[in-house]
């Protein structure tokens, strides 16, 4: 692979890797405080197949920026984290030392952001699977047998609340309202994806993939009675709100400066600590 | 220069337990594609899950077990995914020893309704249901037996 095709595509991997890296530590913190004992499981293992996931992509970006994966899981500076904003935004409640319930957690932004999610990283793992680059296209196989589970759960939990008796509805729907912004963010291109599809990396560039992700949506919204911001024109989609970017370019919000300090504390005090 | 034959190395993996799962060896398990003897002797590796937390172990204890047959190396295979079909019959009666329902066969699906009935492994009945899809380890989900009344694990189609 030529240098800057090797520095772009490794660039690339670095949002996917902290795409599942950050969606995988919020999720993580459903361990104990989920709405049922069940889903606290659930969620624990949805989150170590995440962060499993990022591990093995900074594996394969280390491989062609010539880096240790575990210097970029955890120690790269915070403006230099490329995931979508939309994923660092914390979903659980807040509690004090003592114990004490502050408030503050939303399920309904939990089950949606996981399963919305899950229906875009489907649609690029798939377009990864044809990768002029083996060691990905042969990984990626092996991400998407277990990503079969997590469709499964997320379609599952995205019924119930769609047509839950109770306030559910109405919560899925707030979430939407509030969130298509953030999840149009998804969708924001790492740089040089042009010429990384042009080579054959990339099977389809992140924009590509908007398209049929809409398709995928609206019929998860529409026979549910669920808030859809967008007209099917002749040639695609007329969007009704603006994606919220910058995510893929470094740049974060107020979860993310929550979540970095968190998540780098133990790394940052002893950074050459082992167990 | 290694004088050891490839069977021999097979054998020696026999030895090798699953951490999470003692009754079954890596062999077993199907976890093992390929030994190459050269200068040194490679065991190629597939992970269960990409995320397996038992993975680095499992190389430590590969390769120490070998050790008295050369220089090792153990390396972890991502191009060809494991499968619960690479499980061996031997092997999902030793799941079943520990406790653990082996993998439906048939490959995996997007509804909830398996392809065959998961076995109670304590009591062989085929009354049982799925209560999580999600479990204590990624490659387990839970059951219940309506039979023997007993909760269960069981792995998951992979």
């Amino acid at each position: 692979m030529e240098p800057e095709l090797a520095a772009a595509f490794g660039r690339y991997l670095l949002t996917v890797a902290d795409d599942e890296l950050v969606l995988g530590y919020r999720d993580s913190e459903w361990t104990a405080v989920a709405p049922m004992v069940e889903e606290d499981v659930a969620f624990s293992s949805l989150a170590q197949d995440e962060i499993g996931h990022a591990r093995l992509f900074y594996m394969l970006a280390g491989e062609l920026l010539d880096a240790d994966p575990d210097h970029l899981a955890l120690l790269r500076p915070k403006g230099e984290y490329y995931h979508a904003r939309l994923l660092e935004v914390r979903a659980t409640p807040r509690y004090v030392e003592s114990g004490e319930h502050l408030g503050g957690g939303d399920w309904a932004l939990a089950v949606a952001r996981r399963y919305l999610y899950d229906l875009f990283d489907d649609l690029r793992t798939e377009a990864l699977l044809g990768s002029s680059w083996k060691p990905l296209a042969g990984a990626v196989q092996k991400v998407r047998r277990e990503e079969t589970y997590h469709l499964r759960h997320g379609a599952t939990w995205w019924t119930a609340l769609a047509r839950g008796r109770g306030e559910s509805p109405a919560r899925l729907a707030a979430v939407l309202d509030a969130r298509w912004p953030d999840l149009l963010g998804l969708f924001e291109e790492a740089p040089g994806e042009d010429a990384l599809q042009a080579a054959g990396l990339l099977g389809r560039r992140t924009s590509l993939l908007r398209d049929p992700w809409l398709e995928r949506v609206a019929a998860r919204c529409e026979p549910l009675g669920l808030p859809f911001p967008w007209r099917r024109v002749d040639d695609g989609w007329e969007l009704m709100v603006d994606p919220v970017l910058g995510g893929r370019q470094g740049r974060h919000g107020a979860g993310w400066d929550e979540l970095y300090e968190e998540m780098t504390m133990v790394r940052r005090l002893e950074p050459e600590g082992v167990w | 220069m290694v004088t050891v034959t490839e069977q021999e190395i097979w054998v020696a993996l026999h030895d090798v337990a699953d951490p999470e799962i003692p009754t079954i060896n890596v062999v077993d398990l199907g976890i093992i594609r390929r030994v190459v003897l050269g200068d040194r002797i490679r065991v190629e590796m597939m992970p269960t899950f990409v995320g397996c937390p038992a993975l680095d172990l499992m190389r430590r204890e590969i390769a120490a077990r070998l050790r008295e047959f050369g220089e090792i190396e153990v390396r972890v295979v991502l191009d060809e995914p494991w499968t619960t079909e690479r499980i061996t019959p031997d092997g999902r009666s030793m799941l079943r020893q520990a406790g653990l329902a082996p993998p439906p066969r048939g490959d995996i699906r997007l509804t909830p309704v398996p392809a065959e009935p998961v076995v109670c492994p304590y009591c062989g009945s085929t009354q049982t249901q799925l209560e999580n899809l999600f479990g204590p380890t990624p490659c387990r989900s839970i059951y219940y037996c309506r039979a023997c009344q007993q909760p269960f694990e069981g792995f998951k189609i992979v």
